[in-house]
C-alpha cells in the first residue's frame, strides 16, 4: 500500500475523459446512422448506465481502502481466480489497444503520411506510448492534463468555427423519426464502446484520490466526455446533413476541410489530426498502464518495465495481424459488444460477491 | 553469465569504495584526545610532518607548572588575531589571580574559557580528527595538560574582496550588488534584504578533502518542509573529495542530471535569491532553441506527425521531470489553476496574491488585502475635493 502513487481529482476526472473519448472518437456517428437524427439520446442514456456502472465499481474499490480489482479478487477468492482475471484483462485490453491502434492509423495513412507504410508511425507512437505509461500513474496522469488541454481547445476552436459558417439547424428536424428499437440499439453500441471506462476504474482506483470521493471525478470524466460525443456528431449531421455525417467515411475530417473564411482560414483539418493524435496517445497509454498493471499483478510488481515491453510487443503484433481499417472497425464494434460488456457485466458481479464476502467478513470479525 | 556481470560490477564497486576510503581521515587521526600535552603535541607535529607552517606556543598556566599550548597552521590561521586574542592574553596573564578568585578548583579547560576568552568564539572537541580539520581551517587549538580535551579557537583569516557589482547579470534599476567568495558575507546579504527570523541557514560542510562551507537558505513557514527535507538529505549524500563550486552541488543533487532543461537558477545578485525565495522561476531559453532543431528533424522525416511525435516526447520528458520533489510543469500539471497568473502570461504584480501552493502549502498568501489594483482614494474629483 506504501508504494501505491496516488493521483488528483482533476487528473482522475480527465484521465476517464481521454480514455473515454479514445475509444469513441472514431465510431460515434455509428449511433446516427442506427438511430438518426436522435442518436445523441442513446449517448445519454449510455452515458448513464456507465456512470451507474463505475460509481458501483469505485465504491467497491474505495470500501477495499483503494485496492485495483485484481487485488480484491486476489484477497476474496484467491491468487489463481486473480490471475486468470488478470489473464482476460490482458488478452482483452491487447485487442482494444490493437483495434483503436489500427483506426488511428487508417486517419493517419489517408491525411498525413500516404505513402509510408502504416507501421511505421504506429512503432514510435507505441514507443511513445510504452515511455508515457511505464513512466508510472503520475506521469501520465499528468499528460492527461495536457491532452485534455489541447484536445477541449482543439476541438472545439475547428467546431466553433464550423457552426458558425455552415450549420443548419433544419437538418436536425425531424428528431425521433425512427423506431424505437433503434435507439435501444444505438444506445447498446455506445454502451459497450464507452464501458472500457469500466475497465480502467476497476484498474486505477487503487491510485485514485479517496478524498474528494474518486466516484464524483469519474462521473464528472464520463459526463465531458458524453457531452462531447452528443454535440460532435450532432453539429455534424447539423453541418452535413444525416446521410453524409453518417456514412462518409473520416467525417470530421471533410468537415473542417469545408471551413473557409476569407482566403486566410482554411484547412482546418489539421485541427483534427491534431485532436485524434492527441487522444490516441493518451487512450493508448492508458491501456499499456492498465496492461501493465494487470502483467505485474501476475509476474510481481518489480517486473514494471519487462510487462511494459512485453504488453507493447504484443499490441504492436496484434496491431499488424488488423492493418485494415474496416476490418478493425468491425472488429472493434463486435468487441465491444460481445466481449467487453460480458466482461465488464462478471467483473461487475465479482465485485458484487466480494463486496458481500468482505462484510461477511466484517460482521464475523466483530461478533 | 548474469551472476558473472553482477560479481565484476560489485568487485569494481568495491574496488572503488577501497581507494576511496585514502581520502578519509587515517584510522591513526581517529582517536581521543590525550590527557598529556605533549603526547598531543608530538602526535599532531608527526602527523603535519614537521611542517614548517604549524606553529606552537607554550605557556604556564599556574605556579604549580601547568602547561597549556596552542597550535595553528600559520598562513591559514590570523596571525594577528591569534597573537592579539591568545598570546597577548596568556602572556599577561598573572596565575595567581585564578587563587583570589577562587576558581581554582574549577577544571583547567573551564578556567581558561571563563577567565581567558569570555567572549571569543569557541568550541570544545574531544577527538583529535576534529582538532586537525579546524587547524586545516584556519582555527588555533589549546591543549591542556591533564586535560582529555582542546579548544578550538576561531581565528580564521579571511582574505575577501569588497562588494561589487555583477558582472554577467547587469542591472539597470535595481540593485547592483553582486555575491562575494566569502559565505558569510552572501549570507548578510540576504539577510539584510530579508530583516526577518523565518529566514534560516543550515550549514553543511561538503567534500571529504575541501570540507567547502556550504549553506541552504528558506524562508520557514513559506517553504514546504518536505521539500527542504529532500534538498537536505540529497546534500548530505553528497560524498567527494573536492567540492569546485555551487554547479557541481547542483549536478550532484539535482534528479535527471542529463536532461537538457535546467532545474535551478544560479546567480550572482543577492535580490535575484530573494527574489526566488517567493517567486520560483528557472530559464528555459537556451533549452527551447536546441529543441528547435529537434523538432525539424522530426518534421523533416515525418512530417506534422514527426511534430507532433517531437512535441510529445518533450512534453513526456518535462513532465517526468521532479527536480527536488516538485513537478517540472507545475502549476500546469499537475494543475494549480491559482498559479496559472504568472506561468504562460503574467498577470499584474497586484493581481499576483497567492503563492503556489505546492511550493508553500501553509502560507499561501503573498499579498494583503490592502494590496489591490491601484486607484485613486475613493470620493475624491479631479480637483482633489
Amino acid at each position: 500500500m506504501k508504494n501505491i502513487r496516488k493521483i488528483s481529482y482533476n487528473q482522475t476526472m480527465l484521465m476517464v475523459f481521454l480514455g473515454t473519448a479514445g475509444n469513441l472518437v472514431y465510431i460515434h456517428t455509428e449511433a446516427g446512422a442506427i438511430a438518426g437524427r436522435s442518436g445523441w439520446i442513446c449517448t445519454i442514456v449510455a452515458t448513464l448506465v456507465v456512470i451507474m456502472l463505475c460509481i458501483f465499481m469505485v465504491r467497491v474499490g474505495s470500501r477495499f481502502q483503494g485496492k485495483s480489482i485484481l487485488t480484491i479478487i486476489e484477497d476474496s477468492f484467491g491468487r489463481v481466480v486473480s490471475c486468470i482475471v488478470s489473464i482476460f484483462y490482458i488478452v482483452l485490453m491487447i485487442l482494444l489497444s490493437a483495434t483503436n491502434l489500427s483506426l488511428f492509423a487508417g486517419v493517419v495513412n489517408a491525411y498525413i503520411l500516404i505513402l509510408t507504410p502504416k507501421w511505421v508511425p504506429i512503432f514510435l507512437l507505441l514507443v511513445v506510448c510504452a515511455l508515457i505509461a511505464g513512466s508510472g500513474i503520475e506521469v501520465l496522469a499528468r499528460m492527461s492534463i495536457i491532452f485534455s488541454l489541447i484536445t477541449i481547445v482543439n476541438y472545439n476552436a475547428a467546431n466553433i468555427l464550423a457552426v458558425v459558417t455552415t450549420f443548419d439547424y433544419k437538418l436536425l428536424l425531424p428528431q425521433f423519426e425512427r423506431p424505437f428499437i433503434t435507439y435501444i440499439q444505438g444506445m447498446y453500441l455506445i454502451l459497450s464502446s464507452m464501458l472500457e471506462t469500466f475497465l480502467f476504474a476497476a484498474i486505477g482506483i487503487e491510485n485514485m484520490p479517496m478524498n474528494p470521493r474518486p466516484y464524483k471525478a469519474v462521473a464528472k470524466g464520463l459526463l465531458i466526455s458524453s457531452f462531447f460525443v452528443v454535440t460532435v456528431p450532432t453539429s455534424f449531421i447539423g453541418i452535413l446533413g444525416l446521410t453524409e455525417a453518417t456514412r462518409t467515411g473520416y467525417v470530421a475530417f471533410n468537415m473542417f476541410h469545408g471551413i473557409q473564411i476569407g482566403r486566410f482560414i482554411q484547412g482546418m483539418e489539421v485541427f483534427v489530426m491534431i485532436t485524434y493524435y492527441v487522444i490516441a496517445v493518451a487512450k493508448i497509454s492508458i491501456n499499456l498502464f492498465i496492461l501493465k498493471t494487470a502483467l505485474s499483478h501476475i509476474i510481481g510488481k518489480s517486473h514494471g518495465r519487462l510487462a511494459i515491453v512485453c504488453t507493447t510487443v504484443l499490441v504492436f503484433v496484434f496491431f499488424l495481424k488488423y492493418i485494415s481499417f474496416n476490418k478493425a472497425y468491425l472488429f472493434a464494434i463486435q468487441l465491444a459488444e460481445y466481449v467487453t460488456l460480458p466482461f465488464v457485466i462478471f467483473l461487475s458481479l465479482i465485485a458484487a460477491i466480494c463486496l458481500a464476502v468482505g462484510k461477511r467478513k466484517e460482521l464475523k470479525g466483530k461478533t | 553469465m548474469k551472476i558473472f556481470i553482477k560479481k565484476l560490477f560489485r568487485r569494481n564497486t568495491e574496488n572503488n569504495l577501497k581507494k576511496f576510503e585514502g581520502y578519509l581521515p587515517s584510522k591513526e587521526q581517529v582517536r581521543l584526545i590525550s590527557t598529556s600535552l605533549k603526547e598531543n603535541i608530538d602526535f599532531i607535529k608527526k602527523l603535519f610532518s614537521e611542517d614548517r607552517w604549524l606553529k606552537y606556543s607554550e605557556f604556564k598556566l599556574s605556579d604549580n607548572g601547568e602547561l597549556a599550548g596552542i597550535l595553528y597552521v600559520e598562513g591559514l590561521a590570523d596571525v594577528g588575531v591569534v597573537n592579539h586574542n591568545i598570546v597577548n592574553r596568556f602572556s599577561n596573564h598573572d596565575p595567581a589571580i585564578n587563587k583570589a578568585k577562587g576558581l581554582q578548583n574549577k577544571n583547567q579547560l573551564q578556567l581558561i574559557k571563563e577567565s581567558f576568552f569570555p567572549t571569543v568564539e569557541l568550541k570544545e572537541t574531544g577527538r583529535m580528527e576534529q582538532v586537525i580539520a579546524a587547524l586545516l581551517d584556519g582555527n588555533t587549538c589549546l591543549f591542556v595538560d591533564g586535560e582529555d580535551k582542546a579548544l578550538v579557537l576561531s581565528t580564521r583569516m579571511i582574505e575577501k574582496r569588497s562588494i561589487d557589482t555583477s558582472e554577467t547579470e547587469a542591472s539597470i534599476y535595481g540593485n547592483k550588488e553582486a555575491f562575494t567568495e566569502d559565505i558569510k558575507t552572501n549570507c548578510m546579504m540576504v539577510r539584510r534584504r530579508l530583516p526577518t527570523p523565518d529566514l534560516q541557514f543550515k550549514s553543511f560542510h561538503l567534500g571529504r578533502l575541501s570540507h567547502t562551507n556550504t549553506v541552504l537558505m528558506w524562508i520557514e513557514g513559506i517553504a514546504n518542509p518536505k521539500y527542504i527535507q529532500e534538498v537536505c538529505e540529497r546534500i548530505r549524500r553528497i560524498d567527494v573529495d573536492n567540492i569546485f563550486g555551487v554547479s557541481m552541488i547542483s549536478e550532484m543533487t539535482e534528479d535527471a542530471p542529463l536532461s537538457i532543461w535546467p532545474k535551478y537558477k544560479m546567480t550572482e545578485k543577492p535580490d535575484a535569491v530573494v527574489a526566488g525565495f517567493t517567486f520560483p522561476q528557472t530559464l528555459i531559453y537556451w533549452p527551447t532553441r536546441l529543441i528547435n532543431y529537434f523538432l525539424i528533424a522530426m518534421s523533416g522525416i515525418l512530417g506534422l506527425y514527426g511534430v507532433l511525435l517531437g512535441f510529445t516526447v518533450i512534453m513526456w520528458h518535462l513532465v517526468s521531470l521532479r527536480p527536488f520533489g516538485i513537478p517540472y510543469f507545475y502549476p500546469m500539471a499537475p494543475m494549480d489553476v491559482n498559479s496559472f497568473k504568472d506561468t504562460l502570461i503574467r498577470a499584474p504584480q497586484w493581481k499576483q496574491t497567492k503563492r503556489p501552493e505546492l511550493i508553500s502549502r501553509k502560507n499561501v498568501y503573498r499579498k494583503g488585502t490592502g494590496s489591490g489594483k491601484p486607484k485613486p482614494p475613493d470620493g475624491k474629483d479631479e480637483s482633489g475635493k
